[in-house]
C-alpha cells in the first residue's frame, strides 16, 4: 500500500434538509487509479466539488499531501496540484484549443501584468516554454492538429478530451475526472483507458467518476461506491463487485438504467 | 496540413494592410488640395479637432474593453475615469505647477486608485451589483466634480489648462496634436493587444467565458477582475489627460454621468472584446452627431436608430465586420470552421 496523497475525514455536505455527501472517508493512494461509482444522484460530482473547494463542507475535513486544505479557494488547490475536469463541458468557447490549455498553464507562470503590456523578456521566455508544455498535452489527448481552432467548433469527443488535457496542463499530482468516459463511443472509451493508465505511468493520481463498470473494473486500484450520499462499500475492484450491497444498490439497477 | 492556397494579391494585403493603415493616418493631417488657386489643408482646424477626439474616444472605448470585453464586467459609469484623468492633470498642471507629464503619469495612477477603491468591496458582487456600483460611483464623481469648487472650479470648470511642450516642439496646434495622440493611440494598442495575447489577458478572457472554470485552472477570478479594472481605469484617465490639454478647458458637463451611456454605445458598436473595434466605434460615434448636426435636434433620433441598427445587422459589431472584410481579402475565410480533409479519420465522435 502506497500512502494517501488524498484524504477525506468524515465530510459532508447539507443543502436544506438534503445530506448529499454524507460523512465519507475517501482516500486516493499515491500514483494510484481511484474509482467512484454509484447511481445517478449518489453524490459523486459533489464530492468532487468537496475536494476541489467549490463547495464548502458543513462537515469534515480534506487533506492533500498530509496537509488541511479545508480552507482553500479552488484555485488555491489547483496551484498546489489538484486539478478536476467537469461532468458538462466547461470550456472557454469561443478561445482557441490552444488558449484553453494555456490558461491551464496560468499557475505555472509567473510574469506579472505590467511584464505582460511591455512584452518583457521574462514574458517570453516563460510564454514559450508553456506553450512547448502545452503542445504536448494536447497531442497526448490527440488534440495537437486542432491546437488552432476554437474549442466551441470542436465534436464532443474532442471537447470531452480538451477538457483533460487543460486539466493536465495544470501539472496535477492529482487528477479528478467527473466521467470523462459519458458520450464516447467504443474506440475513444479504448483511447481514454490508455491515455488514464499512461497518466498514471507518469507519476500522476487519477480519482475517477465512471458508470461504466468494465472501464472501472480493469484499470482501478480502489473503488468505492456511493448511495445517497454515503460510502456503501470502498475497496478492490474484485471485492467491491462481489459485495451484496453493491449489487444491491447499483449494479442490480444498471440494467434499467440502459433501458 | 495543407491550407488553401493564398494567392498573390492575399499575400500582399496580409504584409501591407497594416502599414497602409498607418501610412493613410500619418499622412492625412499633410495632405493638400487646391483651392481658388491655393494650395490648403484638406485638414482644417475643425477636421482634426474631430480626429484628436475621435482618438481619445477610441483610448476611451478600448480601456471599457478591457474591463467589459475581457472580463465581462460591465461598468456604466466609466466617463467617471476620464473626468477624473481629465482633473488631475489639469488641477495639477495649473494649481500646483506639476510637469505636463507628471499630469499624465498622476491621471493614470490616480484614475486606477479610484477603480481600486471602487473594485476592492464590488468585485466579489455579482455583475449586475458591480454595474449598479459603477453606476452609482459615476454620479458621484459628477458630483464630486461640479461642488468641490476649490479644487475643480465647480461648474465653471478650470481654464488655461496649458498646452503640451516636449523638447522645445509646441502641441498647442491640432496638427501637431493629432500627432501626438496618434503616438498615444497606438501605444494604447499594442499595450493592449500584448496583454490580450498573455498569461492575465488570457485569464480575463477566461473570466468571461467561464469564471467556474477559470477558478478551477487556478485563476484567482477576483483579483484578475481588479487588475483588469486598474488597466481600465488607468487609461481612461490617460484619455481624460490628453482631453484636457487638447481642449485646455474643462467643466463638469462632459463627464456627466450619462455620457457613460455613449461609451457603452461606443463598445457595443464596435463590438464587445475587439480592438478594432473599440476604435472603429469610438470614432464613428464621435463623428456621427457632428454630421447629423445640420438635421438639429432630430439627429439623436438618427443617432439612436444607427446604434440600434447596427446593434440588429451587425451583431458583432463595426469590429466583427472588419474581421469579416479582413479575413474575406486574406483568403483566411474558412479558418474556425473545420477542414474535412483535416479531419482525422475514426478520430471523430460518432454520436
Ligand atoms: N448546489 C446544489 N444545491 C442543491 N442540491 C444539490 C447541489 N448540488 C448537488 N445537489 C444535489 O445533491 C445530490 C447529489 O448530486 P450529484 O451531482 O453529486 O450526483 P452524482 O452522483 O454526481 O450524479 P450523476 O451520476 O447524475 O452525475 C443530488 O440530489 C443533487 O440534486
Ligand atoms: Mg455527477
Amino acid at each position: 500500500m502506497s500512502k494517501n496523497i488524498l484524504e477525506t475525514q468524515g465530510i459532508g455536505i447539507q443543502f436544506g434538509g438534503l445530506k448529499a455527501v454524507n460523512n465519507v472517508n475517501f482516500t486516493a493512494g499515491e500514483g494510484e487509479i481511484t474509482a467512484l461509482i454509484g447511481p445517478n444522484g449518489a453524490g459523486k460530482t459533489t464530492l468532487f466539488n468537496l475536494i476541489a473547494g467549490f463547495y464548502a463542507p458543513t462537515a469534515g475535513k480534506v487533506f492533500f499531501k498530509g496537509e488541511d486544505i479545508t480552507a482553500l479557494k479552488p484555485y488555491q488547490r489547483t496551484r498546489i496540484g489538484l486539478a478536476r475536469t467537469f461532468q458538462n463541458i466547461n470550456l472557454f468557447a469561443d478561445m482557441s484549443v490552444m488558449d484553453n490549455a494555456l490558461v491551464g498553464q496560468h499557475c505555472r507562470m509567473t510574469y506579472d501584468p505590467i511584464s505582460a503590456m511591455l512584452s518583457l523578456p521574462s514574458k517570453h521566455k516563460q510564454e514559450k516554454a508553456s506553450r512547448k508544455e502545452v503542445m504536448e498535452m494536447l497531442d497526448f489527448m490527440g488534440l495537437a492538429d486542432v491546437a488552432e481552432e476554437k474549442a466551441g467548433s470542436l465534436s464532443y469527443g474532442k471537447q470531452k478530451n480538451l477538457e483533460i488535457a487543460r486539466a493536465m496542463a495544470t501539472k496535477p499530482e492529482l487528477l479528478l475526472l467527473d466521467e470523462p468516459a459519458s458520450g464516447l463511443n467504443t474506440q475513444e472509451l479504448d483511447q481514454l483507458s490508455q491515455r488514464v493508465l499512461a497518466m498514471r505511468d507518469r507519476g500522476i493520481t487519477v480519482v475517477l467518476i465512471e458508470h461504466k463498470m468494465d472501464v472501472v473494473m480493469t484499470i482501478s486500484h480502489k473503488v468505492m461506491v456511493l448511495n445517497f450520499g454515503e460510502t456503501i462499500a470502498f475497496g478492490p475492484p474484485e471485492t467491491v463487485s462481489a459485495d451484496p450491497h453493491v449489487i444491491e444498490a447499483y449494479l442490480g439497477k444498471e440494467d434499467d438504467e440502459d433501458a | 496540413m495543407k491550407k488553401n492556397e493564398m494567392t498573390l494579391a492575399q499575400k500582399i494585403y496580409r504584409k501591407s494592410r497594416l502599414w497602409v493603415i498607418l501610412l493613410l493616418v500619418v499622412i492625412f493631417p499633410l495632405i493638400q488640395i487646391p483651392k481658388n488657386g491655393k494650395m490648403i489643408f484638406l485638414a482644417d482646424n475643425y477636421l482634426l479637432h474631430m480626429a484628436n477626439i475621435s482618438m481619445m474616444f477610441a483610448i476611451l472605448t478600448i480601456s471599457l474593453n478591457i474591463l467589459s470585453g475581457f472580463t465581462g464586467l460591465m461598468s456604466v459609469g466609466h466617463i467617471a475615469f476620464f473626468g477624473i484623468g481629465a482633473y488631475s492633470a489639469a488641477i495639477l498642471t495649473t494649481k500646483a505647477g506639476m510637469p505636463i507629464l507628471v499630469g499624465f503619469i498622476a491621471a493614470g495612477v490616480i484614475s486606477a486608485l479610484f477603480s481600486l477603491i471602487l473594485g476592492l468591496p464590488t468585485m466579489r458582487l455579482r455583475g449586475m451589483y458591480f454595474s449598479v456600483a459603477t453606476m452609482a460611483f459615476g454620479e458621484i464623481i459628477y458630483q464630486l466634480i461640479k461642488n468641490l469648487e476649490p479644487l475643480t472650479g465647480g461648474t465653471k470648470g478650470i481654464t488655461k489648462i496649458p498646452s503640451i511642450e516636449i523638447f522645445g516642439i509646441s502641441f498647442k496646434d491640432y496638427r501637431n496634436f493629432y500627432y501626438l495622440m496618434l503616438l498615444g493611440l497606438v501605444l494604447v494598442i499594442v499595450l493592449t493587444q500584448n496583454l490580450k495575447n498573455s498569461r492575465p489577458g488570457r485569464a480575463m478572457l477566461a473570466i468571461r467565458a467561464n469564471d467556474i472554470a477559470a477558478e478551477a485552472m487556478g485563476v484567482n477570478v477576483v483579483s484578475y477582475k481588479l487588475v483588469a479594472f486598474m488597466a481600465s481605469a488607468f487609461f481612461a484617465g490617460i484619455a481624460g489627460a490628453f482631453y484636457a490639454h487638447e481642449m485646455r478647458y474643462i467643466s463638469p458637463e462632459t463627464f456627466a454621468s450619462v455620457e457613460s451611456a455613449s461609451l457603452l454605445a461606443m463598445m457595443v458598436v464596435g463590438g464587445i472584446g475587439s480592438i478594432p473595434g473599440a476604435i472603429l466605434g469610438g470614432a464613428a460615434l464621435t463623428i456621427l452627431p457632428e454630421v447629423l448636426r445640420f438635421i438639429g435636434e432630430f439627429r439623436l433620433v438618427l443617432y439612436g436608430a444607427a446604434v440600434v441598427a447596427i446593434i440588429i445587422f451587425a451583431p458583432k459589431g463595426l469590429g466583427g465586420l472588419i474581421t469579416w472584410i479582413d479575413e474575406t481579402l486574406s483568403g483566411q475565410r474558412a479558418k474556425g470552421s473545420k477542414h474535412p480533409s483535416e479531419a482525422e479519420a475514426g478520430e471523430e465522435a460518432q454520436e
